[in-house]
């Protein structure tokens, strides 16, 4: 126990599982509370690919999308439960985030950001033309394929189930050696590649588990709501949430995205009778705290303090 | 024995071609320098032989096994390790980091992070700084100690002094010796002939991507090395 203690892990796990507590005992909202789930879960794989490896991405609203008619599909055509097909959407994600990798693995900087934007417009397109799937008028799931006594608690879990796995499965990834190896190729990839490094393989696994992670958040989200339609589900405003989330709370951090999520729906709560109120406070965040704090808020609170809730770097304290 | 030869290479960047039939050897144990101006391939080479911008005709061949279009992580994992120009540390990460970088793909060999260490014993007070915090020599150092802790048989050395103050170049040049007592063979590019030439047993010099020179290094005359050096006008 000592040694556990010792090893940083004790704070975090502890956190985690005081918050999971929390949301399972005490009478809140479930629909809120899954949402905000979904989105770390989303926050937490996409800083992964941006915050760690240094790859960013503005299309990761293709694999939201794609999770959620994958599990449609799957439940639909298939008659399998919605919990397992959700495994099936992280699968197809796995494959397609395979075939947008060959297409997008020469690209570095703005061009590879670009460039995954591209392909998440044009799988919109592909989806709303696509007859199989709905074309433009969308899906709904089948009504028989759920139970409604027990459906809202179960995609409650499900979304809780993803997001404790995510934080603490990136968590563990970056203290291995491969998030080291991670956070070098960021900071230079020839430099990465010179001491021995396999530097297109770390990337492609960043990618692909970034992928995955959001592939099954949009899978739950749009298993919530019984309908899925490619203007929604391909929306580049779920990337921009996943931005804006990262970004004020802090890149390449643990602690950063959930801090920017507490920011984000706290805003969007506070202002949710007001209209565009909420819009003009999210542009003004989005606008100032890079501004006076460019490593987003953890940063900051990190750099006065050397704090770390999840401690992944070798630092004295 | 040799380690490294290169035969007939010939490295293009794009249609440009940089290098013409370059032949070269470095054997167990030995240093050898490569001298020439700017432009004159030296980098380009050592590119090659990493696998980063491999040969388009030629061979480079490392410990008998033919490493011309092997990947630059694999070359590093068969011992050929680089200080690259300009010294590409990770600037995010502490010195200690940048080090157990090197070691992450390590094969097994003296260097650990304590003989880096009593390599360079300064570096032991700023471990945990970061590299980006770091002063010129006190970057080149960590990047020399992240290219033993891969524990090479051959380390490349691409223009050590580079922006350095004179005073810190003899400190970073005055590791070589116990680099080389651990049998680690050396390639060094360097700009100050000088230097180059005491550090060596053997030299090459480059001009516009040919060789024109070799020899040991305390063998060849200045004057020789100045005429391979800017080529000889007078004939």
């Amino acid at each position: 126990m000592s040694t556990f203690l010792r090893s940083g892990l004790a704070l975090p796990a502890l956190g985690l599982a005081v918050v999971a507590a929390a949301l399972i005992l005490l009478p809140i909202d479930r629909r809120l509370a899954m949402e905000v789930l979904l989105v770390l879960a989303m926050a937490q794989g996409w800083n992964l690919l941006c915050g760690y490896t240094g790859l960013l991405s503005f299309g990761h609203h293709a694999f939201v999308g794609l999770g959620a008619y994958v599990l449609f599909m799957t439940v639909n055509t298939t008659g399998l439960s919605p919990a397992w097909s959700i495994l099936a959407a992280a699968l197809v994600a796995l494959v397609v985030g395979l075939g947008m990798w060959a297409l997008l693995r020469k690209l570095r900087g703005p061009y590879f950001s670009i460039g995954i934007w591209v392909l998440a417009d044009s799988l919109r397109l592909l989806f709303a033309q696509w007859e199989w799937v709905g074309s433009s008028r969308g899906i709904v799931l089948n009504p028989m394929s759920i139970d409604a006594s027990t459906f809202a608690d179960t995609v409650f879990y499900l979304a809780l189930g993803l997001a404790l796995v995510t934080v603490l499965g990136v968590f563990a990834l970056l203290r291995s050696r491969t998030g080291l190896a991670l956070m070098a190729i960021r900071d230079n990839e020839a430099g990465a590649a010179s001491v021995g490094i396999a530097v297109a393989r770390n990337q492609l696994a960043a990618f692909l588990i970034s992928a995955v992670v959001c592939a099954a958040a949009g899978a739950i989200y749009y298993l919530s709501v019984l309908y899925v339609d490619p203007s929604g589900a391909f929306d580049i405003d779920w990337q921009i949430r996943v931005l804006f989330i990262v970004i004020v709370g802090g890149l390449g951090s643990i602690e950063g995205p959930i801090i920017g999520i507490v920011i984000y729906f706290g805003l969007r709560e506070l202002f949710r009778d007001a209209g565009d109120l909420f819009l003009i406070f999210q542009g003004l965040t989005a606008f100032l705290v890079p501004l006076i704090m460019p490593g987003g808020i953890w940063g900051l609170i990190q750099s006065r303090t050397g704090w770390q809730l999840f401690p992944t770097r070798r630092i004295a304290q | 024995m040799t380690l490294l030869a290169l035969e007939g290479v010939d490295v293009f960047y794009g249609d440009l071609q940089a290098t013409f039939g370059v032949d070269l050897h470095v054997e167990e144990g030995e240093a050898v320098a490569l001298i020439g101006a700017n432009g004159a391939g030296k980098s380009t080479l050592l590119r090659a032989m990493i696998g980063l911008t491999p040969a388009r005709r030629g061979t480079v061949t490392f410990d008998g096994e033919n490493i011309t279009r092997q990947r630059c992580d694999l070359v590093a994992r068969r011992g050929v390790a680089i200080v690259p120009e300009g010294r590409r540390l990770f600037a995010s990460l502490t010195v200690e980091e940048n080090l157990l970088m090197g070691a992450a793909r390590a094969r097994p060999g003296p260097w650990t992070l304590d003989s880096v260490f009593d390599l360079f014993p300064a570096m032991r007070d700023f471990r945990h700084h970061n590299a980006a915090e770091l002063s010129g020599g006190q970057q080149q150092m960590v990047a020399v100690g992240r290219a033993l802790l891969t524990n090479p048989r051959l380390l490349l050395c691409d223009e050590l002094s580079l922006g350095l103050a004179p005073k810190v170049v003899g400190e970073i040049y005055s590791c070589f010796a116990g680099i080389r007592e651990k049998g680690v063979s050396i390639i060094l590019v360097e700009q100050d002939i000088a230097r180059a030439r005491s550090a060596s047993n053997r030299l090459y010099c480059l001009l516009k991507g040919r060789v024109t020179l070799e020899g040991a290094s305390d063998a060849v005359s200045l004057d020789d090395i100045s005429h391979a050096y800017f080529g000889d006008r007078r004939q």
